[in-house]
């Protein structure tokens, strides 16, 4: 273009790489990096509590009631809300830890295995704005009835 | 030979470039420049790492939590025994001044055995404040 309509038209352009450059790379990028602490804080929150929700399961026999107690305790523990914390019992409907217990599991026979699953939802992405979007993260942890134990 | 020398003395009599010369402003500026850029770079590195190890920190406490509460809640642990375990792992994954910001405390009842610790880590850089948090961790109790 040198000589033509606008003989420098290159003048300004490192202003406008500059700001393309941050706004369009920079800028996202940051986002999806801040975005992973809080999904690694969700994940690491829905194993632990699987597996110590499907230990107190087998320790007291069944009782869902104290399981999902302790559910809200260990999200309480993380900085989370209990209302937004799913449980499922032995492959039944997951439903939020603060309601009632469903007795999905019912009262389990030596040897019986026991399964809770855990879902809470993670933002998808952090800005300055607010959450946009989710990711549900879910985990579940199988625990057995010892075969030689004595029940009550 | 004498018009043929003209242009040679033409050249060699041409003044210096005063960009270029000894008595040009803009001498040694891209050192300062070079030197502050540099200077800041590294400060937002420091405050980086800072961040990035407060991070392993926490991670390390969460584990630590929550290994002591497993191992006091077996049937036969105690709290002391939470406590202890607790202390392992921290020495394992966070020894030296940073361990020693880690305050905790276990307690154990018929249910739960509970673990809870009040952190300090330091800040980096001088005028930066302290990284304060609490953690707890929370098991359930084997039964007898």
């Amino acid at each position: 273009m040198s000589g033509g309509r606008w003989p420098s038209c290159r003048r300004g352009s490192s202003s406008v790489e500059l700001v393309l450059g941050v706004g369009l790379i920079l800028i996202p990028l940051a986002l999806v990096s801040l975005s992973f602490g809080p999904l690694l804080q969700r994940m690491v929150f829905v194993r632990i509590a699987a597996a110590e929700a499907a230990r107190e399961l087998v320790i007291t026999d069944g009782s869902e009631e104290r399981a999902m107690g302790l559910v809200r305790e260990i999200a309480l523990n993380h900085d989370l809300a209990p209302a937004g914390v799913k449980v499922g019992f032995c492959d039944g409907p997951t439903a939020p830890a603060t309601s009632p217990p469903r007795s999905s599991c019912g009262r389990p026979a030596k040897g019986a295995l026991l399964k809770v699953a855990i879902a809470v939802r993670a933002p998808a992405f952090l800005t300055p704005y607010g959450e946009v979007g989710e990711i549900t993260v879910e985990a579940s942890h199988t625990e057995m009835v010892g075969l030689y134990r004595s029940t009550r | 030979m004498t018009e043929g020398r003209t242009p040679d003395r033409k050249v060699f009599s041409r003044e210096p470039d005063r960009g270029v010369g000894r008595s040009g402003n803009a001498s040694g500026f891209a050192t300062v420049h070079f030197v502050i850029a540099a200077g800041f770079s590294m400060l937002f590195f420091v405050l980086l790492s800072n961040l990035l190890v407060v991070q392993y920190g926490r991670a390390a406490v969460r584990v630590a939590l929550d290994e002591g509460v497993r191992h006091g809640a077996r049937s036969g642990g105690d709290a002391p025994g939470c406590e202890k375990r607790v202390r392992q792992v921290l020495d394992g994954l966070l020894g030296g001044k940073m361990g020693s910001g880690v305050s905790y405390l276990c307690r154990k009842d018929r249910e739960r055995t509970r673990a809870a610790a009040e952190v300090r880590f330091p800040g980096w850089l001088p005028g930066l404040p302290d990284y304060r948090f609490d953690m707890a961790a929370t098991a359930a109790s084997e039964r007898r």
